[in-house]
């Protein structure tokens, strides 16, 4: 398949389509209407190609831990497997066996209240423990950064436990690292990423993106 | 000749416990709520008692919406947010006429909510279904931005039916809201009041003052109030105030416990007095661990015997 086909036509596409989109965000609708138009059947489109890569996904993510499994027989990586692989097919079953309730149907409540919500809570459970030794482990004041950090960590943390909220100021200083410093950090990466989209892009446009042009 | 193992500082020791101290710890601290019901004393802040006072401050004759995109994996956080909101919106007297559209935003809120709705936070007498509040019931379209201004446009757009499959012509609770403001032959944005969403995407606030503020012409400025976690709470900082989207917030079960203390409602799937209490405890040995961690680096960079 040429260059053309596999590399040049995608990128126009897509180049046109953003374009057009940003234009809907930019030109006011009362000026010129179409762009409008267009970004809300862009906005139908993306739903399907949305539900389309989920789908895609699942088949890959299933392919691929099969794959893992036949590499690696090991009997941990089995449990990890078969584990993964029973909840799909107990799922699905559940969900087939429930039809057309589905959702609302006693089997999957069943599975969701018995099953899936303890098990993602006890996962966010694991992950906070290790989040607690990290916090112990890391957060020395060794550094202007770990400085910062810390103040403001610790900020945020006594502002939602209870007993310190009547440290006079606390809660407010909490509010205030939230607002600012924390929100100004978040803002300001999301900035830099979406900047960088821009100049990668009209580099892609004028041919200048190695990333696009060659694979090193 | 065997070699010598020299011995760690008292410093060295404190800098280098066992993980497995610490996580015991935690799960000792998480878990004495749990069986000793302690209720640490918990300050309500302005930004929760905000948030009841909007709910109560909708004017008479006014439509509160509220998208419950209940999510499971975090009930135990949240879940108390919501069943305490549900109470305090049944806790409003009928005779003040206001209107409550419920949406399923989520497949977990589409039994959550009923369940909770059917035992711990039934509606009262004076809340008769079609009459003063309607379900319109899980709309996947609103999980899109194209889905949103549809909906907002004509409620119609996305939703014929209620929940239970009833057209919504035949609902007096909907044809009240339509006959609201501006086009009433038709309900649409225009005609909510106020708007009570919760998520724990951590990017929603952008979205929902997008779609539900700034979006329309003229501009739809539904007031919010947002129930999250507390993660998620520097995302919605810039659009906090009096004049701007989000009037509140209510974050975890923090938020909670605040939310039971100022009203009295107390939840009980799930508890959240007693699980702020495990997170007020475990936020204690977060910061009591992480002052010995500190103090042990300093004893080592200040007393320790430096080596030859």
């Amino acid at each position: 398949m040429s260059t053309l086909i596999r590399r040049d036509l995608p990128t126009v596409v897509i180049v046109v389509i953003g374009f057009l989109t940003v234009c809907n965000l930019l030109v006011p609708r009362t000026t010129i209407d179409i762009f409008y138009k267009f970004s809300s059947i862009m906005g139908n489109m993306i739903t399907i190609i949305s539900a389309t890569a989920v789908g895609i996904g699942i088949f890959y993510g299933v392919t691929a831990e099969y794959n893992m499994w036949r590499r690696n027989r090991t009997l941990a990586q089995t449990i990890v497997s078969g584990s993964f692989f029973v909840m799909l097919i107990l799922v699905f079953s559940t969900v087939l066996y429930s039809w057309p309730n589905g959702y609302i149907s006693t089997e999957y409540k069943w599975y969701q209240y018995k099953i899936y919500q303890w098990q993602a809570q006890s996962q966010y459970a694991v992950m906070f423990l290790y989040q607690c030794g990290a916090v112990y482990r890391v957060l020395r004041l060794r550094s202007m950064e770990t400085i910062v950090l810390s103040i403001c960590g610790l900020a945020f943390i006594l502002r939602s436990i209870g007993i310190f909220t009547y440290i006079p100021g606390i809660m407010e200083f909490g509010l205030w690292v939230a607002g600012a410093p924390v929100t100004g950090g978040t803002r300001a990466a999301t900035l830099t990423v979406t900047i960088a989209a821009l100049v990668v892009s009209a580099r892609a446009l004028i041919g200048r993106e190695s990333t696009i042009i060659e694979v090193r | 000749m065997a070699q010598k193992v020299e011995e760690k500082s008292i410093w060295e020791k404190l800098g280098t416990l066992d993980y497995r101290y610490i996580y015991a710890t935690f799960i000792i601290l998480c878990f004495i709520p749990l069986v000793l019901p302690i209720s640490l004393p918990a300050k309500v802040s302005s930004i929760t008692q905000d948030y009841y006072d909007t709910i109560m401050a909708v004017p008479d004759g006014g439509v509160i919406m509220s998208r419950q995109s209940v999510s499971l994996d975090v009930w135990i956080d949240t879940g108390s947010i919501f069943t305490n909101t549900l109470k305090i919106l049944w806790s409003i007297p009928a005779s003040r006429g206001i209107t409550l559209i419920m949406v399923q935003g989520s497949t977990d809120a589409l039994f959550k909510a009923r369940d909770i709705e059917a035992k711990e936070a039934k509606p009262p007498a004076d809340w008769v279904y079609g009459q003063n509040w309607v379900d319109l019931g899980y709309l996947p379209p609103l999980t899109t931005d194209a889905g949103i201004v549809s909906f907002l446009a004509n409620f119609k757009n996305t939703a014929t039916k209620d929940a239970y499959g009833t057209s919504v012509d035949t609902i007096p609770a909907y044809q009240k809201v339509a006959q609201r403001r501006a086009d009433t032959t038709i309900a649409n944005g225009y005609d909510i009041d106020l708007l009570i969403w919760f998520s724990w995407g951590c990017t929603d606030p952008d979205w929902y003052v997008r779609q539900y503020w700034t979006s329309g012409q003229p501009a739809y400025k539904i007031p919010q109030l947002f129930q999250t976690i507390g993660n998620c709470v520097p995302n919605c900082m810039p659009y906090l105030g009096k004049e701007k989207p989000i009037k509140a917030y209510v974050a975890g079960a923090t938020g909670a416990a605040e939310l039971e203390k100022l009203t009295g409602f107390k939840s009980i799937d799930p508890p959240g007095t007693m699980v702020a209490d495990s997170l007020n405890l475990a936020g204690i040995g977060t910061v009591t661990f992480f002052i010995i961690g500190n103090i042990a680096f300093f004893g080592q960079r200040f007393f320790s015997k430096k080596k030859e």
